[in-house]
């Protein structure tokens, strides 16, 4: 534990937030990840409003100590994200390789119904 | 000839009266003007406060005009939309920007002077967020055949799980 007691965990637990803000940021506005489903996008409001939170908890209250459990759980937060920004990722990829002709992306209900 | 002495005297009477009010009206003004040029440091530099209230505002700005380039509206983007549906749409990012930064960042966190930065960080979230929110909460509410299909699956999983337990004979409720 000597070693990882040189590393700065604060400043970790500081920044996580900040990573998480970008990683919303650039979901919305990527053309690789399609956000048009009201769901897609009110999971991602969602996340937005978790990272703020956490940032105010930061600078709020005084009696907010992060521990080694809240930084695990902000480090794995992340890394949901990161898994849910892949999911998306390949599901734009396919439904576009799938409807590549214009007529077909053009229809209005093409995300909120995937006919099998 | 007495009475416009009178009358001359009252009126002078009432100038100085006005004046000496307007200046402590302006006073007033004057502390405030002194306060938005206190300095507050900022990444080693002595910036005046207004210059961080405005760049609040720039941030509200820049965030509700990003917000225009998502994917949030359907036939390619907002360009297709008419002119007066995008000016709701950056003012409404605008006004939940300095709503966020200037009434629920105080409110949430309980300080009645947060960081500078916290507050432009929140006012770029909060704007580019906002409006995406409200535009979701408008399509629900215009949309029928959303909330008919979300009220049946409700009824139906509610309804799945209180048969596990009707049907469920000799077993413990």
């Amino acid at each position: 534990m000597n070693l990882l007691s040189y590393f700065n965990w604060q400043g970790v637990n500081l920044i996580t937030p900040y990573i998480g803000l970008f990683m919303c940021g650039y979901m919305m506005l990527s053309a690789r990840h399609c956000t048009q489903r009201i769901t897609t996008s009110t999971f991602i409001i969602v996340l937005v409003f978790i990272w703020l939170n956490l940032m105010w908890a930061d600078i709020g209250h005084t009696h907010f100590v992060p521990t080694r459990q809240t930084m695990t759980a902000r480090l794995l937060l992340l890394l949901a994200m990161l898994l849910f920004m892949a999911e998306l990722y390949t599901t734009t990829k396919i439904i576009r390789a799938l409807g590549h002709e214009e007529s077909f992306l053009k229809k209005p209900n093409l995300f909120k119904r995937i006919k099998k | 000839m007495q009475h416009k002495i009178e009358a001359a005297k009252m009126t002078v009477g009432l100038i100085i009266g006005s004046s000496v009010s307007m200046l402590s009206a302006s006073g007033s003004a004057i502390a405030l003007t002194e306060q938005l040029n206190a300095p507050h440091k900022f990444l080693y530099l002595n910036l005046p406060m207004w210059m961080f209230f405005s760049a609040i505002f720039a941030l509200s700005i820049i965030g509700s005009v990003a917000s225009l380039f998502t994917d949030i509206y359907k036939d390619n983007g907002f360009k297709t939309l008419p002119i007066s549906h995008q000016i709701l749409h950056f003012i409404g990012g605008f006004l939940s920007g300095i709503i966020g930064a200037f009434v629920l960042l105080p409110a949430f966190t309980q300080t009645q002077s947060p960081p500078l930065e916290i507050m432009m960080v929140t006012a770029l979230a909060l704007s580019s967020s906002g409006v995406v929110l409200l535009n979701n909460w408008g399509e629900l509410k215009r949309d029928e055949k959303l909330q008919q299909s979300v009220r049946q699956l409700i009824i139906s999983r509610i309804t799945w799980f209180v048969d596990i337990f009707t049907n469920n004979k000799g077993g413990d409720k």
